[in-house]
């Protein structure tokens, strides 16, 4: 599965500054507050160290997994979400029925509702921007440089000094301690 | 909380068990596997990715424009999308193949197209057409201007640019002829590029009073403390990329200066060590190795704390404590009774985290302190940032690789000296006439890097008409109403002025006030040539104009028009590219050259004192300051008394009253100053102003996270938010300024004490009380 990743997120570059949040619902152009992906803490009362923050005060972006066994997909009643061959769970608008099925299916609140359209929204990793060679949005502008593209050659990577890694589907999330 | 949201905490707090647990079937661990070595990719060149971004605008019919962002002073460079048949900025995003900032901006760049295309936006001079008086009420009922389908808002007209500075124009020269330039205030914003040339103005048209609500609260003791200690900028700036050990003393790179905040990520990244002095666990401290959560306030006894353990352990740099510093046995006595213990009782720091942290910095060399606007705030400003300059020196940590270094410019003309703002021009007995002069010399005289007015001095004369009348203000890119202190006295008073210009991009409450208003340009209708200290130790990038909007035009471009019609016109530009080709000129390009170059290079230099010493006027580091001495001024930073001892803690009656420690602290990285309110798309990210404390103190007070409270002092009070941390000091509150209207925290700070010599008004260590209120919400 690790030679599947498609976006490695590095919790230890991650400060929750929210920048992802607005590129992203800038580059969607889906409205104020709408970003596809949202940054949530987890904190640990008094000084102990998560993986991400030795004082206990981690951020962790929340997007779409990709997973490998996507509840949304299995939820839709309509065929209009499906995995492609990259991996990334794609939706389709033609055969959307608006039902919301998908939004309460995914177990991580990484899909809602168009509060304009009625149609799920969620991460496709910037299809569009990475056909035409360029970075997602988040990933190009994050101020922390914790989002990687990683399409082809993911893992540990010790020379970074990552000790520990876990993904869900096809995103991958990294700490060193 | 919605259904989302909490199923997101849940994925959240599972990442983080996961990867603690790290051996569940499905992870991954370091350590012998096959699997392990395997290198992150190599992202795509800076070059590549420039190509697919130009192809790719190319083909959505998009031109790209490079320039660079002003939302806040790092200036990060951009690229501006314009559609080539509308000619409107459809969107903004970091320039990849940029060496500045490797393609990153934060949201406040990326959503600045708002800047031009907000409802809002001024895009005509506006005059008012009723008396300020006749118009206050509906000001004060109405917290946001209204707008007619024209733009308009409602009570004003449009008015020629022409007649506009006319306008205004003639009030200063009558107001000159009646009451003598000293009755116009010069007020200013934040620095925007165009800063000096404004000071110019003031000082060309004979005003000594010329002020900001930062300056005595923002950088200024930095400054005074640079000249009076080593005669340069050294501790302003850090080479991170080869330092074994940063401190962050006070500031939250994090949220206020990604571009740092990257580079602290990287040196962390590279094995450095990261120790963070801060009250809260903020962003950055959530990073660290060590966090020092000190009781605020208190920063001048923990830097003399560390000095008195570095001192007393024989951690300092001995070779250049002996060649390049004055005053050391002076130093050593004066911190003497500094033990770990003693600095624990004063700043609520651990003894063992004092040892370890002043320990791990003073051996680990090269290491490197940043300081912001913390340092700036405290009740003993400059000598807070002399505190820690001594910290610097002694370690032997200035001018070299990996240290606090000396960023100078790639050969323009710095606009940042007394030369620039002709601060000659004023006769010395118009300078004594400025409003603070006898009693802060550090901000009024020539130490200050703009001699300026002490502005509650001022602010108080406004109202009360003594020693003499000031009548008008002249304001550029200045929230007035909202950013200074004591916010209520200030409003009163601009209520009393006769007559008040005002610049801004928008309709502020300031604006509101004025008689005049005249339409700046944004950042993203300006050039600008920008070497700081805060955008790169190497760079000096330029900004390019991407866009107009109505008649807007260029402060600068403004400041000179009026220039010519106050007769000034010889001190001045005909435009703003000729101020730049000026300022470029010893680099032998014009701007328009520069900018087919995007940017300017030279690569920073280590150890410039050994060819020229300090300039100073022992020459060396003066860690007892002689400038200092010389103003009256403490030579060697005081600091606290020891607890117990005579003059320490003078109880007040008050303290029951108001028992929390209050400071003014935070920020948002969607906002800077009083900026930004008005954008949809960081609006939605930060609703409203809040106040962090701690759980039991709200629990005590019925307060709930989320809930609105109702901080109050003496001087009065805001009501913010409440969010709740555990990782506060249960006795402290610490809340986020620049919004307008009720939430205003500037609401509640007063003017009871300032800074020596300097007369900041303290944000730090102050006292307040705090409850829940009623919420319509």
């Amino acid at each position: 599965m690790a030679d599947k990743t498609l976006l490695v997120i590095d919790l230890d570059r991650c400060w929750g500054c929210g920048t992802c949040e607005v590129a992203c619902a800038l580059e969607k152009k889906s409205g104020p507050g709408t970003g596809r992906v949202k940054i949530e803490e987890v904190r640990e009362a008094g000084p102990a160290a998560l993986p991400g923050s030795p004082q206990g005060r981690a951020f962790v972006p929340v997007l779409c997994q990709q997973c490998d066994d996507p509840a949304c997909v299995f939820a839709c009643p309509a065929g209009a979400l499906a995995k492609n061959a990259s991996g990334i769970v794609e939706f389709d608008a033609d055969l959307c029925l608006a039902c919301g099925a998908c939004e309460s299916a995914c177990p991580f609140g990484a899909i809602a509702l168009s509060q304009s359209s009625g149609m799920p929204e969620k991460c496709d990793l910037c299809a569009s921007r990475q056909s035409a060679g360029l970075l997602p949005a988040c990933v190009q502008h994050c101020p922390g440089k914790a989002l990687w593209l990683g399409s082809s050659l993911p893992g540990i990577d010790l020379a970074r000094g990552h000790k520990r890694s876990w993904s869900f589907g096809k995103v991958e999330y990294r700490a060193r301690g | 909380m919605d259904e989302a949201r909490e199923k997101r905490k849940r994925f959240a707090a599972l990442v983080t068990g996961e990867l603690r647990a790290a051996r569940r079937p499905g992870a991954v661990e370091a350590g012998g596997e096959a699997t392990a070595a395997r290198p992150l990719p190599t992202p795509p060149s800076p070059e590549l990715l420039f190509e697919a971004t130009r192809r790719a605008a190319a083909k959505d019919g998009l031109d790209i424009i490079p320039t660079c962002c002003f939302s806040c002073n790092t200036a990060c460079e951009v690229l501006v999308f314009k559609d080539k048949a509308t000619g409107r900025v459809v969107k903004i995003e970091g320039d990849p193949s940029s060496p500045v900032t490797r393609g990153l901006a934060c949201a406040k760049g990326l959503a600045a197209a708002d800047l031009l295309y907000n409802p809002t936006r001024l895009k005509k001079p506006l005059k008012r057409l009723e008396p300020r008086r006749a118009d206050q009420a509906r000001r004060m009922t109405q917290p946001e201007p209204r707008f007619d389908a024209n733009g308009v808002p409602e009570g004003w007209k449009e008015i020629s640019w022409d007649e506009a500075l006319d306008e205004i124009a003639s009030k200063l020269m009558a107001y000159r002829e009646s009451d003598g330039a000293k009755s116009i205030a010069f007020l200013e914003g934040t620095r925007r590029g165009w800063s000096r040339v404004f000071s110019r103005l003031a000082n060309a048209f004979g005003a000594p009073n010329h002020g900001a609500a930062g300056w005595a609260q923002c950088l200024w003791p930095r400054l005074v403390d640079c000249r009076a200690t080593f005669g340069a900028q050294y501790p302003e700036s850090c080479d991170f990329e080869h330092s074994n050990c940063v401190i962050v003393w006070g500031s939250n790179p994090a949220a206020t200066w990604p571009l740092q905040g990257a580079a602290i990520m990287d040196a962390r990244e590279r094995g450095a060590r990261l120790i963070v002095i801060d009250p809260r666990l903020s962003e950055t401290a959530a990073k660290a190795d060590l966090w020092l959560r000190l009781k605020p306030g208190t920063d001048t006894d923990l830097a003399l704390g560390f000095l008195h353990l570095i001192i007393e352990e024989g951690l300092y740099d001995r070779g250049f404590v002996e060649s390049w510093t004055t005053g050391f046995s002076e130093l050593s006595a004066h911190v003497k009774w500094r033990t770990p213990e003693a600095t624990e009782a004063l700043t609520g720091v651990p003894a063992s985290a004092i040892r370890e942290a002043a320990r791990t910095y003073a051996m680990a060399k090269p290491a490197c302190i940043t300081r912001c606007v913390t340092v700036d705030q405290t009740i003993d400003s400059v000598q807070t940032c002399r505190a820690l300059s001594i910290l610097m020196a002694v370690t032997g940590n200035i001018d070299i690789a990996g240290g606090n270094v000396l960023v100078s410019s790639r050969g323009e003309i710095s606009q940042n000296s007394h030369e620039f703002i002709l601060a000659a021009k004023l006769p010395l007995e118009v300078q004594r006439e400025r409003r603070g002069y006898d009693r802060f010399p550090l901000l009024c005289g020539e130490l200050s890097s703009v001699p300026s007015s002490h502005m509650p001095t001022l602010w108080r004369t406004i109202l009360c008409g003594k020693p003499y009348p000031v009548k008008a203000a002249l304001i550029f890119g200045s929230n007035a109403a909202v950013s200074y202190t004591n916010s209520k006295l200030v409003n009163e008073a601009m209520e009393k002025l006769e007559f008040i210009a005002v610049c801004d991009i928008f309709m502020t409450p300031t604006a509101r006030m004025a008689d005049i208003v005249l339409p700046a340009s944004s950042w993203l209708e300006r050039d600008n040539v920008i070497s700081s200290f805060q955008t790169s130790l190497d760079h000096t990038v330029l900004q390019r104009k991407c866009a107009s909007m109505g008649e807007s035009r260029s402060d600068v471009d403004i400041i000179c028009d009026l220039a010519r019609r106050l007769g000034l016109g010889q001190y001045f530009w005909k435009n703003s590219e000729e101020l730049y080709d000026y300022l470029l000129s010893p680099t032998g390009l014009s701007f328009r050259q520069a900018l087919g170059k995007r940017r300017l290079y030279a690569p920073l230099k280590f150890g410039n004192y050994l060819k020229s010493g300090f300039k100073t006027p022992s020459g060396k580091v003066e860690l007892v300051s002689s400038i200092l001495a010389s103003k009256n001024c403490a030579s060697l930073p005081a600091g606290s008394a020891l607890p117990g001892s005579q003059g320490s803690g003078i109880a007040s009656s008050k303290d029951e009253e108001y028992p929390l420690d209050f400071s003014t602290g935070a920020r948002s990285i969607f906002f800077r100053h009083t900026e930004n309110r008005q954008n949809p798309w960081l609006r939605a990210q930060q609703p409203s102003p809040l106040v962090y404390l701690h759980p039991s103190a709200a629990e005590s007070r019925g307060i709930d996270e989320g809930d609105l409270v109702e901080v109050s002092t003496p001087t009065g009070s805001a009501l913010l938010r409440a969010r709740l941390e555990s990782e506060l000091s249960p006795d402290f509150v610490e809340a986020v300024p620049g919004w307008g209207g009720e939430g205003n925290i500037n609401n509640a700070l007063g003017w009871e004490r300032f800074a020596e010599g300097i007369g900041t008004v303290p944000m730090r260590g102050l006292k307040c009380q705090i409850r829940k209120v009623a919420d319509g919400r």
